[in-house]
């Protein structure tokens, strides 16, 4: 009776502890979960995949952030993480800002996705 | 010769093969023949599941060990990746890996937010995972991290002896950890690393469940096993292995049991010696940990020690927890059951190493060059989680001694 109670309360509590695990589960990124380049947009800020989209289509190998995309912690760090193997360098002359961004007078614009703009600066 | 050992000795091995696994998959690929080697990985992994599943057939406990894998996998692939240590350490450190084909790719200090000192034996496996499969997205490679979880919950399933015990564990756990075992951070998995390391430590030094049927160098080897991927699992787990070394001379040398040395070498050494070369591969790159480098450690531990406000914020944060309940419940528990000297050692040695580490935690809090309330607030909760976790062992263990004093008592009536 005693090992009875101790295994009904022991799977009660372990159903409810396992509620946490669901709360971030998606039944649609499981379906997903072997193809190529999914779950970005559910991991990712909309400013970081149009990001990786100009590089991606310019072929860069390095770059460069300026304005929100450089100063915001999260922004640079899923920006430098995400578009590997493509480098952030300071050095680099293509450079990626958010729309309004103000730059210095040798930059021209390039392309833009969305709110992210492609300068490359001289 | 495997199918004719005991049950609890095939779930050790089962578990010490998998980390062997491990173990040998970030060595290969430091060698070039990367697509052999991680064929050679995911047939050994798939060969030790299904040997698993084939003993969860005779096995309760290892059946449901199995299906929390199940589950904590179906969990993680369904997830996407968005937690902050999980991109910027770990699965950064991984897509490096992959991309660049290499396992010191990190030590180039490229992005050093990245924590680039961190070890690499998890995002190894994920590199692997996602060689296996042929490219990289941002959801399956950190279901890596739950092929680490099996071999702790192994030692669980196969040294706690009934499956109510394992189920009191898992839910103890889930309850404790939650999510951070499937999230992509290391502080759950390292965690359970250390349980598993110091219930074998038990078995073999205190003799805590004496009468499992298990050998002694079977113990020994997977004892090391554990040990070494712990040390692999993050910068904490070389810090827990020498606490926990020092606990165990701590404890023999208060009970006046014998030390033996030649088995502490066996053990600790190879665990020492990975660590070490790790380090020493940091130490030639250049690469350092950002406590130790950024800033003056000793000058900021020698003001905060002094002020009231900082040793009191550290105090809160790592002390004012509610899973630190478990913690008054084994002192209790310590002297409910005193019946069982063995139990009580091994009870007494978790306690103190629970203790000695968020001890030592304290230390390295006070010293940290970051803001303090900011590193305490973004930190203080994952890294106690060893020491809650071991709290609630520790009371299991005593009360799996308890019952199993019950249930020979019950049996021997005439």
């Amino acid at each position: 009776m005693k090992k009875n109670i101790i295994y009904t309360l022991g799977i009660m509590f372990l159903i409810f502890s396992s509620i946490t695990f669901t709360q971030t589960f998606n039944h649609i990124l499981l379906m997903q979960a072997f193809k190529e380049n999914s779950g970005a947009t559910e991991s990712l800020p909309a400013e970081i995949i149009h990001l990786n989209s100009l590089i991606a289509k310019n072929e860069l190998r390095k770059f460069n952030l300026a304005g929100v995309l450089n100063d915001n912690a999260l922004l640079h760090q899923r920006a430098v993480e995400y578009a590997y193997p493509a480098r952030l360098d300071a050095n680099a002359k293509d450079v990626f800002t958010l729309t309004g961004t103000a730059l210095k007078s040798n930059c021209r614009w390039i392309d833009h996705q969305e709110n992210v703009e492609h300068h490359v600066c001289e | 010769m495997f199918a004719n050992k005991p049950r609890e000795e095939q779930t050790l091995w089962l578990a010490t093969a998998l980390c062997l696994i491990f173990i040998a998959n970030q060595y290969l690929w430091l060698l070039n023949f990367t697509y052999i080697s991680s064929a050679a990985i995911g047939l050994s992994i798939l060969t030790a599941l299904f040997l698993i599943i084939r003993s969860a057939k005779a096995n309760p406990q290892v059946a449901f060990v199995l299906l929390v894998f199940c589950f904590l996998a179906i969990m993680t692939l369904g997830a996407a990746t968005t937690a902050w240590d999980a991109r910027s350490i770990w699965l950064f450190h991984a897509k490096r890996i992959y991309l660049d084909d290499h396992l010191l790719a990190q030590l180039d200090n490229y992005a050093a937010f990245s924590h680039n000192d961190y070890p690499v034996m998890l995002p190894a496996l994920s590199a692997t995972l996602a060689r296996i499969v042929g490219h990289w997205n941002e959801i399956f490679p950190k279901a890596g991290n739950v092929f680490f979880i099996l071999p702790p919950l192994l030692v669980v399933a196969a040294t706690f002896g009934t499956l109510r015990l394992t189920l009191l564990f898992v839910t103890g756990l889930f309850l404790i950890v939650g999510d951070l075992l499937t999230n992509g951070f290391m502080d759950g998995i390292l965690s359970l690393y250390i349980v598993a390391t110091m219930i074998l430590l038990s078995m073999l030094f205190l003799g805590w469940q004496a009468n499992l049927k298990a050998s002694k160098s079977t113990l020994s080897v997977a004892a090391m096993a554990h040990l070494a991927v712990l040390i692999g699992v993050k910068n904490e787990g070389t810090m827990a292995a020498v606490i926990i070394l020092f606990c165990l001379l701590l404890t023999l040398a208060i009970n006046r049991k014998r030390i033996d040395i030649s088995k502490l070498l066996l053990i600790f050494t190879p665990a020492f010696i990975m660590s070490g070369l790790w380090l020493l591969l940091c130490y030639l790159h250049g690469v350092g940990n950002d406590i130790a480098t950024s800033g003056s450690f000793m000058g900021t531990f020698t003001t905060r020690i002094t002020d009231v406000k900082s040793a009191g914020l550290i105090s809160i944060a790592l002390y004012c927890q509610k899973w630190l309940l478990f913690l008054p419940l084994a002192i209790w528990s310590i002297h409910v059951y005193r019946k069982n000297q063995q139990a009580v050692d091994a009870a007494s040695f978790l306690l103190r190493f629970g203790l000695l580490y968020s001890f030592s935690l304290f230390l390295i809090y006070l010293g940290s060059p970051h803001n303090l309330e900011w590193h305490l607030a973004t930190s203080a909760v994952r890294t106690m989680l060893p020491v809650t976790l071991t709290f609630m062992t520790c009371l299991l263990m005593l009360y799996a001694e308890n019952t199993s004093i019950s249930t020979d008592a019950t049996a021997s009536a005439p």
